[in-house]
C-alpha cells in the first residue's frame, strides 16, 4: 500500500464531494416534498411560546477570552507535534528545549488562571 | 546569553510575582533586573558571543543598542507609577524583545523580536482609558500589524532572492532590491521615517507621557539596530536611493511639521521624526554603527529629559503655555528641560552636538552631499522651535498666561491629570526618586558634551580622536599583508636573500614554500616582518606564500633559484 500522497488526497476530495452531494440532496428533497403554508405565527423565533424578548446588546467577553486561549494553546500543540513525532532522535537536549517552551506557555496559563479568566460568572 | 537570560527570567518571574506582592515591589524588582542587566552589559563590554547556531549574536551593535533601549525602559520604569503591576511587567517584556531585536542577524527571529516588543507597547499605548488613549492604541496596533506584515513579506522575498534568512546575505536583481525595500519600509514604520510616520504624533500624544518617552528612545534604538544589520552597504544601488528619499522627506517634513505644533508632546513627536532622519544618515557608510549608536544614546538622554519633564507636568496634553516660566516654578524641571532642548537642537557644548556631528561625518564619508546639506539646513529650522520652547521656560510672565485658572501645581503633585479613571493612571511624583534620574541624565548630557569620547568608546574600538582623520579618507580597508621582497619573478641565488613583507603589527603569519609550511613570522611594531629561510632552497622554481593561520589563500611571489 504505497499510494502517492497526491492520489490519497484525491480520495479525500472525492469523499468531500460525495458527502456534500448527499447533504444537498437531502435538503433539496426535504424542500421539494414538504407542504408549504407560511404564516406570521409560524415564522416567529421560537421562545417556548412566549414573544421574543428583545435584543442582546453585547456578548460576554468570556467567549473571546476562551477563543483567544484556544488559539494560543492550539499554536502550542502545533509546535509540540513535530517534537512528539521525533522525540527519540532529538534526545535530552530536545526534551529540555521543549520543556522550556512549555513552561513559558504554562506561566502564561497560570497568569490567566489566577487572573480569573476561566471563571464563568 | 546572560543578558537574554536575565531579561527572560525577569519577565517570567514578574508575570507571577505580582499576585503575591504589592505593585510597588513589582516595580522595584523590574527596576532591579533591568539595572542588573545594564550593569552586566557594562562589565562584559567588548566580549563577543554567538549562540543558537548564529541566531543570537552579541557584538558591539548588540551591546550598544541594547544599552540605549534598556536605558529608555529603566527610565520609564522609574518615573511610571501605577496601581496595576502589569505596567512594569510589560516594560520588561518589551525590553527582552528589544534586546533580541538588537542581537539577531536572522530575519525571522527579528520578526518575532519585533512582535515581542511591539505587542506590550500596543497595550501600554492604550493605558489611558479615554478616547485619546484608545485612538493611540488602535492606530499603533493597526499600523504596527501592517508593518509586521510588510516585514514578513520582505523576509519571504529576501529568502526567495538569496536562499538565506540571514540579514546581509549576498543577492542581486529586482527581487532582492524589492525585498530590501520592503524590509526598509517595515522598519521605517518602527523608527518613524516619513512617509511611514503618520501614527507618531497621535500615538505620542495619546499615550501616557512615560510610555511616549520609552517609544521615542528604546523603540528607535531597536529599530535602528535591525536596520544596521539588514542594510548591506556594499551594494547600495536602488535601496540606497530609497533610503535617501526617506531621509530627505523625513528631515524636511519632521522639522516643518514641528514648526506648526502648539502642544509639547506633538512637538517632541515631530522632533523624534526629524531625529530619525538624522540617525538614518549614518546608515549609508559601512562604518556608521558606532555613530548611530552614539547618536541614539545622546538622543535618548536628551529627549528622555524632555519627556520626563513633560510627564512630571502632566501625563496628558501639555500645551506650550503650561511650560511658561517653568524654570522659576520648578527649577529642577526647568533646568533639565532646558538642557534637553538645547541638546536636541544640537548646540554645543551639549551631547546632541556631537551626535549630529558624527552622523554628518558618516554622511560625508558616504559622499551623500545633497542629503548632508539638507540635514544641516533643516537643523537650523529645528533650532527655531527648540529655542522657542526654551524661551518659554525662561519667561517670567507666567501668571498672566495661566490657562483656565487651573493651578499648574495640580499636575505636579502626583495626581495625574487624566480624563477618566485615575485608578489605572500613571503618576509621577516630584519626590527624590524622580528628580534623581533627571539630574543624572542632565549631568550625562553635559558630560558627554564635554567628553564625547567617553560615550563613543561604548560603541566603537576606534578612538574618538581618530575620527576626524578617518572621515577625510574612504572607509578603512581591512588591513592586509604582503611579501615585499624579493619581487615576483626574481632570479636569485639560494644564499643571498631573505623574505620580507608587511602586515598588521603583532599578527602572526605562516610562510609556505611550494605549498609546504616552512615557518611562522610575527609582524613587528612597524608593520614589517623579515624571515631568513631556515634551510637553503633547492635550485629551480619556488613559490613563496604568506597566509593567515587557518586560511588557505594569501599573497605569493614566484622566485627562480639559480644553480
Amino acid at each position: 500500500m504505497t499510494a502517492s500522497p497526491g492520489s490519497e488526497y484525491l480520495a479525500v476530495l472525492v469523499y468531500v464531494a460525495v458527502a456534500l452531494a448527499i447533504g444537498i440532496l437531502a435538503v433539496v428533497v426535504g424542500a421539494a416534498l414538504g407542504p408549504k403554508k407560511p404564516g406570521r405565527a409560524k415564522l416567529m423565533p421560537y421562545e417556548s411560546g412566549n414573544d421574543p424578548a428583545g435584543e442582546v446588546k453585547r456578548f460576554p467577553v468570556h467567549f473571546y477570552a476562551i477563543a483567544m486561549l484556544f488559539i494560543i494553546f492550539d499554536v502550542e500543540v502545533a509546535f509540540l507535534w513535530p517534537y512528539a513525532v521525533s522525540a527519540g532522535s532529538l534526545g535530552v537536549v530536545g526534551f529540555i528545549g521543549l520543556l522550556i517552551f512549555t513552561v513559558l506557555l504554562f506561566v502564561g496559563f497560570v497568569y490567566e488562571w489566577w487572573k480569573g479568566v476561566m471563571k464563568w460568572h | 546569553m546572560i543578558t537574554l537570560y536575565l531579561l527572560g527570567a525577569a519577565s517570567v518571574v514578574l508575570t507571577l510575582l505580582g499576585f503575591f506582592v504589592p505593585p510597588r515591589v513589582t516595580r522595584w524588582v523590574a527596576v532591579g533586573s533591568v539595572g542588573a542587566t545594564l550593569a552586566y552589559l557594562f562589565l562584559t563590554w567588548g566580549q563577543e558571543q554567538t549562540a543558537f547556531g548564529g541566531l543570537y549574536v552579541v557584538d558591539s551593535v548588540s551591546q550598544g543598542f541594547t544599552m540605549v533601549a534598556l536605558l529608555g525602559v529603566l527610565w520609564a520604569l522609574i518615573i511610571g507609577r501605577t496601581e496595576k503591576w502589569e505596567f512594569p511587567l510589560l516594560l520588561v517584556y518589551a525590553a527582552t524583545g528589544m534586546h533580541f531585536m538588537a542581537s539577531s542577524p536572522n530575519l525571522p527571529v527579528l520578526l518575532v523580536a519585533l512582535e515581542v516588543f511591539s505587542l506590550p507597547l500596543y497595550v501600554l499605548a492604550t493605558w489611558r482609558r479615554d478616547e485619546r488613549g484608545f485612538e493611540a492604541g488602535l492606530k499603533y496596533f493597526l499600523l504596527g500589524a501592517l508593518s509586521a506584515a510588510i516585514f514578513l513579506y520582505g523576509i519571504a522575498l529576501h529568502f526567495g532572492a538569496t536562499g538565506s534568512f540571514n540579514a546581509g546575505a549576498e543577492g542581486s536583481g529586482p527581487l532582492y532590491v524589492t525585498a530590501l525595500l520592503l524590509i526598509l519600509g517595515a522598519l521605517a514604520f518602527k523608527v518613524s521615517l516619513v512617509p511611514f510616520h503618520w501614527w507618531t504624533p497621535d500615538v505620542y500624544q495619546g499615550s501616557p507621557t512615560t510610555v511616549s518617552l520609552m517609544m521615542a528612545t528604546a523603540v528607535k534604538a531597536a529599530g535602528f539596530a535591525a536596520l544596521v544589520r539588514v542594510l548591506d552597504v556594499q551594494d547600495q544601488g536602488l535601496w540606497g536611493l530609497g533610503l535617501g528619499a526617506l531621509i530627505a522627506l523625513t528631515v524636511v517634513f519632521g522639522n516643518l511639521g514641528a514648526l506648526a505644533q502648539r502642544e509639547s508632546k506633538r512637538l517632541l513627536a515631530y522632533s523624534s521624526i526629524a531625529h530619525a532622519g538624522y540617525v538614518g544618515l549614518g546608515l549609508f557608510s559601512g562604518t556608521g554603527a558606532p555613530a548611530i549608536g552614539f547618536y541614539l544614546l545622546v538622543y535618548a538622554l536628551s529627549t528622555g529629559l524632555a519627556f520626563a519633564v513633560l510627564a512630571a507636568v502632566s501625563q496628558g496634553d501639555v500645551p506650550y503655555e503650561r511650560l511658561r516660566g517653568l524654570l522659576y516654578r520648578k527649577p529642577v524641571l526647568g533646568v533639565a528641560m532646558g538642557i534637553g532642548l538645547l541638546s536636541l537642537a544640537g548646540l554645543p557644548p551639549f551631547a546632541g552636538f556631537w551626535g549630529k556631528l558624527l552622523v554628518f561625518l558618516e554622511a560625508a564619508r558616504a559622499q551623500q552631499w545633497g542629503l548632508l546639506v539638507l540635514a544641516l539646513l533643516t537643523s537650523a529650522v529645528a533650532a527655531y522651535y527648540y529655542l522657542r520652547l526654551f524661551n518659554l521656560l525662561i519667561d517670567r510672565r507666567q501668571e498672566a498666561r495661566e490657562e483656565g485658572g487651573a493651578p499648574v501645581a495640580a499636575g505636579l503633585a502626583g495626581t495625574p491629570v487624566l480624563s477618566g479613571s485615575s485608578a489605572g493612571g500613571l503618576s509621577l511624583a516630584t519626590g527624590r526618586s524622580s528628580t534623581a534620574p533627571l539630574v543624572i541624565a542632565a549631568a550625562l548630557v553635559v558630560l558627554l558634551g564635554i567628553l564625547p569620547g567617553w560615550g563613543y568608546r561604548l560603541f566603537s574600538p576606534v578612538p574618538f580622536a581618530a575620527l576626524s582623520q578617518a572621515a577625510a579618507q574612504p572607509a578603512a580597508l581591512p588591513a592586509t599583508f604582503a611579501i615585499t621582497s624579493p619581487s615576483d619573478g626574481a632570479e636569485l641565488r639560494a644564499d643571498e636573500f631573505s623574505l620580507q613583507g608587511t602586515g598588521n603589527a603583532g599578527e602572526t603569519l605562516e610562510v609556505y614554500d611550494n605549498g609546504a609550511k616552512i615557518a611562522d613570522v610575527t609582524v613587528g611594531a612597524n608593520g614589517g616582518w623579515s624571515l631568513t629561510l631556515p634551510s637553503l632552497p633547492a635550485p629551480g622554481e619556488h613559490t613563496y606564500q604568506v597566509r593567515r593561520p587557518g586560511e588557505s589563500e594569501g599573497p605569493s611571489v614566484r622566485v627562480k633559484i639559480l644553480e
